[in-house]
């Protein structure tokens, strides 16, 4: 397939405007463009017609009818292809689509940060995003959730019924995604637990290509994958969304939605758009991901561990905003008619000093420093095990967020170094 | 998605308590109760001598607590209570008659199989003894089966003594060597002074074919494993149960975490060969 390819003058013509105007619009990522091997710029005439569309300008007719090819697939078309182009242009029409089955919930920016958030106007969402402050798993397992209804007068008890509507995350990252199918195996196997199972059954996850910045690892720990989880994958191609249909739940989604062809160009800018994940700033994991185990091991007694329980406060932020942390402890609440209550459970740390206390007082894990020891074994070494695969994502957050800038790549290259030391 | 097999019948409803009445309670010490279950539905605990149950009091929440009866005996099952929280301070004040929830039976009990026609060396330190006191039960129950049966057992005071009566026959029972011992004695103590390992230092078993099976606080093991040692006792002929932080009993909360197992779901009995490399185990 082949899209008609169209000068900055062409477009300057059009719109009234000098070429170093329409120059500074493909520079400041409003209209995509890719560049001749002289650096001249290139506009497909698609890519052009959105760009107009968004900006509300009218389009010339011949752009439209420019491609070799129907703009805009056939219903049979979209029933058997896997590969589609939607416009950013229409993602509010995604939203609307969405919403007559689940709720969405998307990324939105939170003051200076990004948050999942439940997406009520499209136009909060913030897909251009790296991180959020806590992964979705707070959508598979609730800070709080409740996991049984009481009467003390009467002795009985009830678990609560499931939400009605189901849940669609919309913009998740493949390390988070990730995160989302390391928990699915931690509550599936030995007692399979059904009101985890249930929720995760009738979610749809929508996964976007990511901006990582220097926290991020994804693609060290090999978790940057495209097409495991999700339903849909958009891979961000400039003024549209190269679309890949993974499941028939997605294919549904998208059944009502105009889509058009994939062009080369079309696969090409989603494979950069998938690389930047490989090729970004910042430190790298200098260990081999499948070495990490036995570097855990063989650090079992170095005084690596001392210093970093110095820093740690013992917070239980680490965990927290970890996709792969599952840990909770169980809590009564009583009502204030002390008849009725709730027994919830809630999100735990390991890092916190409670813990690993027993009746009596005795804490199995005292110090901080066995504590830090304990969560980078855990990720790389004893879940990793069970997994066949780190069960740290590589987002970044805990390194990210750690108010003592601990910072979980460092960790790993220290002990590397230390080993090599030895 | 595919949701896997479930393991157990329990599996179902993972919370969900069954509700079980209190039909005797007995004081043993100043500290300890002894509560017989029965579930309001007539079924059996079906427990391994070694499991344990999470037993729920709503407003409280839940605690875990070893069965002390052995599954031979039917009809109702033993809780040994000591009051050390606000939920086991809660049971404490439970009347006969009362209603209190159940789930479980959770973990890894002793592979009572595996002990058949061995000879056994039981030591239990102080509240030890009430989990052990199942496996002896099932083992007293199943004579035969069995090889030479030694009991050492030792508690802090004569006071601290827990199944007295039991004591007394298993004292009597000819086909049983029962040794106690306290740490420290009282005016009326006739008995043994000193603590556990001094026992041990007092029997002479075959290490090839004796199973020993110490169950006690963990300040206890380290000094028992020496003893047990020094009697040329194999590791994986030295059965432990070791204590941690269960809470959903289900191998999901992760309190009772020793490195990379969930006591829960592979313990609370381990053997010593399993888990002596564990850092976090002793």
């Amino acid at each position: 397939m082949s899209d008609r390819l169209l000068r900055t003058g062409d477009i300057a013509r059009h719109c009234g405007v000098t070429t170093e105007t329409v120059v500074s619009w493909i520079k400041s990522g409003k209209l995509a463009a890719c560049s001749t091997p002289g650096g001249r710029y290139r506009i497909s005439a698609r890519d052009c017609v959105q760009f107009l569309r968004e900006y509300k300008m009218p389009v010339p007719e011949e752009w439209i009818a420019g491609d070799q090819y129907a703009d805009r697939v056939t219903a049979e078309e979209k029933s058997r292809m896997d590969q589609l182009v939607l416009p950013k242009a229409s993602m509010a029409a995604l939203v609307a689509a969405l919403k007559k089955t689940y709720r969405v919930f998307g990324p939105t920016r939170r003051g200076r940060s990004t948050a999942f958030d439940e997406i009520e106007d499209p136009a909060d969402l913030q897909l251009d995003y790296t991180s959020t402050i806590l992964p979705p798993k707070k959508f598979v397992l609730p800070p709080k959730e409740k996991l049984l209804d009481f009467n003390i007068k009467t002795g009985e008890a009830r678990e609560p019924e499931q939400d009605d509507k189901p849940v669609a995350i919309l913009g998740i990252h493949p390390c988070d995604m990730q995160g989302i199918l390391r928990l699915d195996f931690a509550f599936s196997r030995g007692h399979a637990e059904a009101s985890y199972l249930d929720r995760r059954e009738k979610m749809l996850f929508i996964g976007t290509s990511c901006n990582p910045d220097e926290y991020c690892f994804c693609d060290a720990v090999g978790t940057n994958k495209f097409d495991e989880g999700f339903d849909l994958f958009l891979s961000d191609i400039g003024q549209s969304y190269l679309v890949d249909i993974l499941t028939e739940r997605g294919r549904d989604v998208i059944s009502g939605l105009e889509m058009q062809p994939v062009t080369d160009i079309d696969l090409y800018e989603a494979f950069k758009a998938r690389e930047r994940c490989a090729d970004h700033p910042g430190r790298k994991l200098v260990p081999k991901a499948s070495t990490l185990a036995l570097l855990a091991k063989d650090c079992e007694d170095l005084d690596l561990w001392e210093e970093l329980g110095e820093r740690c406060l013992a917070c239980g932020t680490c965990n927290l905003v970890c996709p792969t942390c599952y840990c909770f402890d169980v809590r009564d609440e009583l009502a204030l008619d002390l008849k009725t209550g709730e027994r919830s459970r809630f999100w735990d740390s390991c890092q916190l000093d409670e813990f690993a206390e027993v009746a009596g007082g005795e804490s199995f894990r005292e110090k901080r420093a066995n504590r830090q020891k304990h969560r980078f074994n855990r990720k790389f070494r004893y879940m990793a095990g069970e997994y066949g695969a780190p069960f740290c994502v590589g987002c970044g957050r805990c390194s990210r967020q750690c108010v003592a800038d601990i910072d979980i790549v460092e960790i790993a290259n220290d002990l590397e170094k230390a080993v090599a030391d030895l | 998605m595919a949701v896997e097999e479930r393991d157990c019948g329990c599996a179902e409803k993972l919370y969900l308590p069954r509700p079980a009445k209190i039909t005797k309670v007995r004081q043993l010490t100043a500290t300890e109760k002894l509560f017989e279950l029965e579930f309001e539905d007539g079924s059996e605990l079906d427990h391994q001598p070694g499991q344990f149950v999470e037993v729920s009091i709503f407003g409280y929440g839940e605690a875990p607590i070893s069965v002390s009866s052995s599954p031979t005996r039917k009809g109702s099952f033993e809780l040994c209570v000591r009051a050390a929280g606000s939920l086991t301070g809660a049971m404490h004040k439970l009347p006969e008659g009362s209603t209190l929830g159940i789930r479980g039976p959770f973990g890894k009990g002793f592979d009572t199989e595996q002990l058949k026609d061995k000879d056994l060396l039981f030591i239990g330190g102080g509240i030890g003894i009430v989990p052990l006191r199942s496996l002896i039960n099932y083992v007293l129950d199943n004579r035969g089966d069995y090889g030479k049966v030694t009991i050492l057992y030792g508690a802090k005071t004569p006071d601290e003594l827990l199944f007295v009566d039991e004591l007394k026959a298993w004292e009597e029972n000819p086909s049983v060597d029962y040794r106690v011992t306290v740490d420290t004695g009282d005016d009326a103590w006739q008995g043994h002074t000193g603590v556990i390992t001094t026992l041990i230092t007092d029997v002479q078993p075959d290490p090839d074919a004796t199973y020993a099976v110490a169950v006690g606080p963990p300040i206890m093991y380290k000094f028992v494993l020496l003893s047990l040692k020094s009697k040329d006792f194999h590791d994986d002929h030295i059965i432990v149960s070791l204590e941690r932080r269960m809470k959903c009993g289900v191998g999901k909360c992760g309190h009772c975490q020793i490195n990379s197992i969930y006591v829960c779901q592979d313990g609370p009995v381990f053997n010593y060969a399993e888990i002596k490399d564990f850092p976090e185990a002793f």
